[in-house]
């Protein structure tokens, strides 16, 4: 048995005079003659063994809770997580183990020097601490790199130099999850430091699962695994390991008013064999930053045009751009200005093909590809078709690609019909709201109350509306005192895959209206909160005392 | 003199106390048996005793499962917070009517009535070096009276 016999002092009162009874009836009935009400018999034998007969009786009760589906699901805190695991198991369920989260930092330097990083090296950013796995050296040249280690020093635009080298965090969990742009400083000297921050959102950051983290994953292994059902299709889906994580899954099929790929023939009805399966396999979008070779295409008055394309490998799925910048431009630099976006679609070495007729039906697709223009206001002139390497910072829903060839492969994909996997078509939420605080109760942290707030938001599945009593609950449960919360201002832009963008505001609740022509629905469409976009400003008031 | 006969039909406990002899006045110790006894049984009035004894000097809550069992007498009287006569007897009745409570409550009708609790008196306090010596009277519902002396060592 895995679970250890209780201290004595987690046992009640009421549990040891049950025992106690139970004993003393048991004591009397097989010898007549004995006191067993009190005295030495009563307070040396028989209290002492009910003490561990009532240890016992409560560790056979959690035994007992941890044993069966019924009872873990009745009250998961009351289940010994080993026993769970055990009878978890019986579905092909794993606890899953926190990891670390990984990514890359880059580092401003003052001076142009070689720089080494040593091993074990630890930078603290965003309440979190992360190490370098390996020493890094950094050179300033190319011709003196001589190892993978090794990193090549660049020249930034304010005369400071940078390098970037990968990070790990030191303890697991969803914390390590930092986004690109956080700040980090070295906890101990390294030479000529000016800054630090996350070249890109750190990845593969998890808590080891709770036991109603576990259970919650127990629909995707009791369906049967395929295309028959939509719990189906998320069992298929959540079945392989990869994607035991994704969120949620909705799947828009035959007769479904968002499914526009099954009625392009001259019949006036939706024919089937058309699935689109619409994933949110995490929170929040993605940043991911990478280097773009750009063509200059035109000078205007603000400056010279540039154009960039993304296939469909660089960030498949994409929502958008949020950043473009030079390589020597420094963190703060908010990036050029998109002024052109066209969405196309590459089926190049796709098998199976899908059936897709119009753009739109592509977008946020891994089919999805992209030509995008900027305007670079610091270089305003040039001649037509040179190139220059931007950074290109995308933001997308990750997994996309790799869960559409996973559904599509032979051994998996659906026979009878065509399948195309899109990331949920975003809703970007803005969250607005002032926090009444009496003048005696220290400030929140506000850090904290964003994140809760987002957290709140993006664990929502495809429910259509949002509702700012639900924001008011998440802040209010996490405020202390007096402290309450004002009217809540929700904003929310969606992205359609026609590239029109719909505004939605509301005090009350926001909906995803019902546009089925353009794919856009509740059923299709996920609301995506960034931490950063929950405003929160504090109001002080004094309270009259009673 | 009682023999074990009269006590046919009793329930019995285990004498809790070392030493005892058939007639007068014995030290006592608080031992169920020692290297020249394998223990004693008791019934009626040593019982009662016995019972009285137990929890008065059991310090409240002192036992799991048994939150409101013992007395708080022995701490008192321990500690020096009992500085005169008049301190002793103001703790030890207090005591004693916790413990006839609780004896009253838990008395059956089918109990004989030299097992259930009639009066408990203390009749004198001598005051020692290190010690406190109480005289008390326990009497039963039978009518009998039984004395027992009950020296105590104070902490200075």
């Amino acid at each position: 048995m895995t679970i250890d016999l209780p201290a004595f002092d987690e046992v009640s009162d009421a549990e040891i005079a049950m025992a106690r009874e139970q004993m003393a009836s048991r004591l009397k009935t097989a010898f007549p003659s004995t006191e067993v009400r009190r005295g030495v018999i009563r307070d040396h034998v028989i209290q002492n063994q009910a003490i561990y007969q009532a240890a016992r009786q409560l560790q056979l009760d959690r035994y007992d809770r941890s044993s069966n589906l019924r009872d873990i699901q009745a009250d998961p805190a009351l289940s010994d997580p080993e026993l769970v695991d055990k009878v978890l198991s019986n579905f092909l369920l794993t606890r899953r183990t926190g990891a670390a989260a990984t990514g890359n930092i880059r580092i401003v330097i003052s001076e142009l020097v070689p720089i080494t990083v040593a091993t074990g090296t630890i930078f603290e950013g965003g309440g979190q601490n992360f190490v370098t796995t390996e020493a890094y050296s950094a050179r300033i040249a190319s011709s003196a790199v001589t190892a993978d280690t090794d990193r090549v020093i660049e020249a930034l635009q304010d005369g400071t130099y940078a390098f970037t080298i990968p990070l790990t965090a030191q303890e697991t969990g969803i914390a390590g999850l930092i986004r690109q742009g956080t700040k980090l400083a070295p906890l101990s000297v390294v030479p000529y430091f000016v800054t630090a921050y996350a070249e890109s959102d750190f990845v593969d950051g998890s808590n080891t699962e709770t036991t109603e983290e576990l259970l919650a994953r127990l629909d995707t292994k009791i369906p049967a695994r395929g295309w028959s059902h939509r719990d189906n299709v998320a069992a298929l889906t959540r079945g392989e390991e990869a994607f035991e994580d994704v969120l949620h899954i909705s799947v828009i099929g035959m007769a479904d008013p968002e499914m526009r790929r099954d009625d392009l023939s001259i019949f006036p009805v939706s024919l089937g064999g058309r699935v689109d399966v619409y994933v949110r396999s995490q929170g929040r979008p993605q940043l991911l930053a990478g280097a773009k070779l750009c063509t200059l295409v035109e000078q205007n008055c603000d400056g010279t045009v540039w154009q960039f394309s993304l296939d469909k490998e660089d960030a498949p799925g994409f929502y958008d751009i949020r950043r473009v910048a030079l390589p020597t431009a420094t963190a703060d630099f908010a990036g050029y200005e998109i002024i052109f976006d066209r969405r196309d679609y590459d089926l190049t070495d796709a098998d199976p093909v899908p059936d897709l007729v119009t753009t739109t039906d592509a977008v946020f697709s891994r089919f999805q590809t992209g030509v995008f223009r900027f305007v670079d206001t610091d270089k305003p002139s040039g001649t037509v078709g040179e190139t220059a390497t931007y950074v290109i910072t995308a933001r997308y829903m990750p997994l996309i690609a790799e869960i559409h060839d996973f559904l599509a492969s032979r051994g998996h994909g659906e026979p009878a019909g065509d399948m195309l996997v899109k990331a949920a078509i975003p809703c970007f939420v803005r969250v607005e709201a002032t926090l009444l605080i009496p003048n005696t109760t220290p400030s929140p942290d506000l850090t904290t109350l964003q994140q809760a707030v987002a957290d709140a938001v993006n664990s929502l599945e495809f429910p259509g509306l949002l509702y700012s009593s639900q924001i008011t609950k998440v802040l209010q449960e996490a405020l202390t005192g007096a402290a309450s919360v004002s009217a809540i201002d929700l904003h929310g832009e969606i992205r359609s895959p026609a590239s029109v963008i719909y505004y939605l505001r509301s005090t009350e609740v926001i909906q995803i209206p019902n546009l089925p022509a353009e794919m856009i629905s509740g059923r299709t469409t996920a609301f995506l909160l960034d931490p950063q976009d929950v405003i929160l400003s504090i109001s002080r008031r004094n309270f009259a005392e009673i | 003199m009682s023999t074990v006969v009269d006590y046919r039909g009793y329930v019995t406990d285990v004498f809790a106390f070392e030493g005892v002899k058939r007639d007068g006045m014995q030290r006592l110790t608080y031992a169920m048996f020692s290297s020249s006894s394998a223990g004693l049984l008791c019934a009626g009035v040593q019982k009662l005793a016995q019972w009285f004894l137990l929890e008065l000097f059991t310090p409240a809550g002192s036992m799991q499962g048994l939150p409101n069992y013992g007395t708080d007498f022995l701490k008192e009287v321990r500690s020096g917070q009992l500085q005169s006569e008049l301190d002793v007897f103001t703790s030890f009745y207090l005591a004693a009517g916790t413990v006839k409570s609780h004896l009253q409550a838990e008395e059956l009708e089918t109990d004989p009535l030299d097992e259930r609790i009639g009066s408990i008196e203390l009749t004198g306090v001598t005051f020692e070096d290190g010690k406190i010596t109480l005289r008390t009277t326990i009497g039963s519902a039978a009518g009998t009276v039984h004395p027992i002396l009950v020296p105590i060592g104070v902490t200075p």
